[in-house]
């Protein structure tokens, strides 16, 4: 930290969470291959009389914490 | 607590759980902490399918609907989890809600409101109405790629004719020095400069004049020339007029040496979330010294810039700039600094 001004504004944490991958290591890994997770969309309420293309997050792991 | 949230709502615990836990943020003090939630309208899906379900019976309406038909519900949501006592409010703006939630952050911090403040970009849940209404309003992308999903999300391409949407979600911690060195964390970059410029427009279109002046501003304030920019994280969604705007505005900035990439083609537009989701993939790129490819980038609009195309490259990052565009002619610009 020694390198930081005291009043430097710092960002010191992130979270992400996207239709590629939950957290960090997930997210860049497919960000890095261009790994898409593009298709037509499934989830209850996003279709009626016609569908839409979209990426969509597969699934949720909840973390202990959150239970 | 997740099993009454809305959809929106365990995407955001989950998501600023992970940024929580890096920032060590259990060791801090939680009436210093605050929370400004990027977007409005976040769960327009979850209501579409209870209007469904209670049409013939409005009586027997979940009462909980009182709750969580309004964006508070996930500031409501998160501060209870996490037990943060500082500020909190949602802020509506549109695409750019997510950078705009960042700046506001910044602002939060700077002002001495609270020495902590997390920016997230919330997951906008959309239904068939919206997806319906931005397809006629000719700003998400046709079904002329429904056999070939993977060629539809194409920003900055000849070849493309809107975007497509992608579910996501990003949060962002921000804090002065003196306040994170007693938690012992590393930061990703130093926030070096901002802008929020509005082209007083309704039109969906964006606005060339408020893009350069964004641009302008960020950089000023970062006291860095254009040449100083190694890398550019463009709005990009793949529609037609805003891709045009953008990377005109973005070479006319003398920004065309900086490398550049668009997030969007991966990840899809998260409409609320994608200026925090942006924000993350930047710093991510500088932390790994690593830039992503962009996805069917076959036929650049613009051959003048230095487009990362089909291949991730090395590429350290010192300076980078982070570029948002909303609805209602909104314009924001971030400027990181890695050290």
């Amino acid at each position: 930290m020694k390198k930081y001004n005291q009043s430097d504004l710092l960002i010191t944490g992130l979270g992400v969470t996207s239709a590629i991958g939950q957290g960090k290591a997930a997210f860049t890994s497919a960000l890095m291959k261009g790994q898409h997770n593009f298709g037509i969309m499934r989830r209850p309420g996003r279709q009626k009389e016609t569908s839409f293309l979209g990426a969509e997050i597969p699934s949720l792991s909840y973390p202990e914490r959150l239970s | 607590m997740l099993r009454t949230a809305s959809f929106s709502g365990q995407v955001g615990l989950i998501t600023i759980l992970e940024a929580w836990e890096e920032a060590k943020l259990d060791k801090a003090d939680p009436s210093r902490i605050g929370l400004v939630i990027g977007g409005s309208n976040f769960q327009q899906r979850d209501m579409v399918q209870m209007h469904e379900a209670y049409a013939d019976r409005v009586h027997f309406v979940r009462p909980t609907y009182g709750l969580t038909f309004m964006d508070s519900d996930l500031v409501g949501l998160c501060t209870e989890q996490f037990g943060i006592k500082g500020i909190s409010y949602t802020l509506g703006g549109a695409s750019a809600s997510g950078q705009l939630a960042i700046i506001q952050a910044i602002q939060a911090v700077q002002s001495g409101q609270v020495d902590i403040c997390i920016a997230m970009g919330a997951l906008m849940d959309v239904s068939y109405w919206e997806c319906q209404a931005f397809r006629s309003l000719g700003a998400m992308g046709s079904d002329r790629f429904a056999d070939e999903p993977e060629k539809a999300c194409r920003p900055f391409d000849r070849e493309r004719d809107g975007f497509i949407y992608g579910e996501s979600c990003g949060a962002v911690v921000i804090e002065r020095t003196e306040s994170a060195i007693s938690r012992q964390i590393t930061p990703y970059a130093i926030i070096t400069g901002w802008a929020v410029g509005m082209d007083a427009s309704r039109n969906p279109h964006p606005s060339y004049e408020g893009e350069v002046q964004v641009i302008k501003k960020a950089l000023e304030q970062a006291k860095l020339s254009p040449h100083q920019i190694d890398y550019v994280n463009p709005h990009g969604t793949g529609s037609l007029v805003g891709d045009e705007i953008e990377i005109k505005a973005i070479v006319d900035c003398q920004l065309s040496n900086a490398a550049i990439n668009a997030t969007k083609s991966i990840t899809g537009h998260g409409l609320s979330s994608s200026g925090a989701v942006e924000v993350i993939a930047t710093l991510l790129q500088m932390k790994e010294s690593r830039l992503h490819p962009t996805r069917n980038l076959e036929s650049p609009i613009e051959e003048s810039c230095n487009w990362v195309r089909d291949q991730s490259i090395t590429h350290h990052v010192k300076h980078a700039l982070s570029l948002n565009i909303g609805f209602g002619g909104i314009n924001t610009a971030i400027c990181f600094y890695k050290i």
